[in-house]
């Protein structure tokens, strides 16, 4: 059962691509992160070029973000006027972020930096995080709502007031622009999409109920990934539309089994296995980081091609 | 399949005249080597997995011979070189290599163990690739290039593109010879080259070349094609396929669209 995937060059077993589609969108439905972190990585395991890997798996985000975000809408889980103001502040932020990627690559030696405090922030969230919900899980019903008033204060205080009527909340405009605005200038600095860290914003910073930030995150990673998608296949021809489509037919089945569970848990249950999988990521990196690589080179993910 | 198979027949038959016919003209010039492959032109369809490619050839009997594939014209790859910075590791450098071939396969019909160094190096068979890493060019340069190219070499070894194989070329009857190559699926389009070196006596007494097309028809070339041609549109019909399919799905979950 192999095909010829055109734009990698290579042939591929049909049966494996649709298991590893599968995989991804389970998990995006689950937890509304795009699946990036796993999906690129396993691609280049099995001989996919790096270039192809990271854009074909982004044309594959924009179908199992669909069919997430559309079965959340469904359920009345997405709030598309946030979704919206987050996703303009996104822009804004990685725009300026690609710039200042560029300028302190000219300055000198960054990414040292960069991603020992992306190791640090994923770290800290992940903690934070399992240790919140564990402690909600075990009973002690301290309600975060008297915690988190500092910020909700000055949210509240804030110019530019607006009512997000379908995540209850009613804040100023600013706080989400803001936010949107940070998470994509990290993303754009760290390479990384910034999921892991809207999420646990959305849910502890705006307020928002658990399963609200998920389906709202999954119409926002909807949005940039067509960007990406579009960008990649104009500037680097590298969107094979062959994989992009057997790894959606897997992970927009996926996703549903994805979103079903969701619902089957409770809120505090779904944070639990958000902060597991952060920390799991943040594992990963600091591994690499720490551990003697077998080998000094790598193929590039940007570029190259024959 | 089968007549794709009796096609297959009559080229080895045919390969096998061709070759006769050229020893009895070439015997004037004792260092042409004869040789010929089959099939001479390989398509890449949506089924295709690699494919074996046979390389006939006739020399003197009793002669070590060497045979190489390799691809025409040079490919560029990007490298990301890793570095320690105090007691963590991480891509300090992004390198381009060029240069070098796509692909690299050398078979032979025998150890190579007992030839001497400079014959292998020659030859282009040596297990270091020197050939390869003589022409072999880093951008920026870098003072531990040797390594890299150990390193890049170990890549091409795990993906099967480069290869140094003893023993699978058989001799037949004394002066015909054999060998089976494997053509992997990750080896680009384009134009690929068998090089054949008859040894004895720690020389070569005969050397020659064929050459062999691997390319994209069908939909495979048009999906290239387009994809390299029109961008933008092929960006714009990708996102709108990913889509329809995933709210498709999503609908199909739901048991069609009745809300």
């Amino acid at each position: 059962m192999d095909i010829y995937l055109p734009i990698a060059g290579m042939s591929v077993n049909i049966l494996l691509i649709l298991g590893l589609g599968a995989l991804v969108g389970f998990l995006s439905g689950l937890f509304g992160v795009g699946g990036g972190f796993l999906l690129t990585p396993l691609l280049m395991m099995i001989g996919i070029p790096p270039a192809v890997a990271a854009a074909s798996g982004s044309n594959q985000f924009v179908a199992s973000s669909a069919s997430g975000a559309y079965a959340h809408k469904r359920a009345g889980n997405v709030d598309t006027r946030l979704g919206i103001v987050l996703f303009t502040g996104g822009i804004f932020g990685s725009t300026i972020g690609v710039q200042a990627v560029k300028f302190l690559r000219l300055v000198g030696d960054l990414n040292f930096a960069i991603r020992v405090a992306y190791v640090i922030v994923l770290g800290g969230i992940g903690i934070f995080m399992f240790v919140e919900s564990l402690r909600i899980l075990s009973g002690r019903q301290e309600r975060r709502k008297e915690k988190e008033s500092k910020l909700r204060r000055l949210a509240l205080a804030l110019p530019f007031q607006m009512d997000f009527r379908t995540s209850g909340v009613k804040i100023s405009v600013i706080l989400p622009v803001l936010l949107g605005f940070g998470v994509g200038f990290l993303g754009a600095l760290m390479g990384v999409g910034g999921g892991f860290i809207m999420l646990p914003a959305m849910i502890y910073i705006l307020g928002m109920p658990t399963l609200l930030a998920i389906g709202t995150d999954l119409f926002q990673i909807i949005i940039t990934s067509i960007s990406t998608t579009i960008q990649q296949a104009f500037f680097n021809h590298t969107v094979d539309v062959g994989l992009a489509l057997l790894l959606l037919f897997g992970s927009t089945i996926g996703a549903q089994f994805g979103v079903r569970a969701s619902r089957k848990l409770r809120a505090e249950q779904l944070r639990i296995l958000l902060a597991g999988i952060v920390l799991a990521v943040m594992l990963m990196i600091l591994y690499e980081l720490v551990a003697t690589p077998s080998e000094l080179i790598s193929l590039a993910t940007e570029g190259g091609g024959h | 399949m089968r007549g794709r198979a009796l096609l297959r027949r009559i080229g080895t038959v045919i390969a096998f005249s061709v070759i006769l016919c050229c020893s009895c003209i070439g015997d004037s010039h004792a260092a042409e080597l004869a040789v010929s492959s089959v099939p001479e032109r390989i398509n890449i369809t949506l089924k295709y997995s690699g494919e074996k490619v046979t390389l006939f050839g006739e020399t003197e009997e009793n002669a070590f011979i060497i045979a190489r594939l390799v691809s025409v014209g040079e490919e560029t790859t990007k490298l990301n070189k890793k570095g320690r910075r105090g007691f963590l590791w991480m891509n300090v450098k992004t390198l381009e290599l060029t240069h070098v071939p796509a692909l690299y396969i050398v078979q032979t019909s025998g150890a190579l163990a007992g030839l001497p160094d400079d014959l292998l190096v020659r030859t282009g068979s040596d297990r270091k690739y020197a050939a390869i890493r003589a022409g072999a060019k880093f951008t920026p340069e870098d003072p531990e290039e040797d390594v890299l190219m150990s390193g890049y070499i170990r890549l091409k070894e795990k993906q099967g593109l480069y290869a140094i194989r003893e023993d699978p070329v058989q001799t037949i009857k004394g002066r015909l010879f054999k060998s089976v190559f494997f053509m992997p699926s990750n080896a680009p389009a384009g134009v690929y080259q068998f090089d054949v070196f008859a040894i004895k006596g720690n020389a070569v007494i005969a050397s020659g070349s064929t050459e062999i097309w691997l390319g994209k028809v069908g939909i495979e070339n048009w999906v290239t094609s387009f994809a390299k041609n029109h961008g933008l549109l092929y960006g714009i019909l990708a996102v709108a396929a990913a889509l329809l399919a995933g709210i498709g799905v999503g609908l199909v979950f739901r048991g069609g669209p009745t809300h």
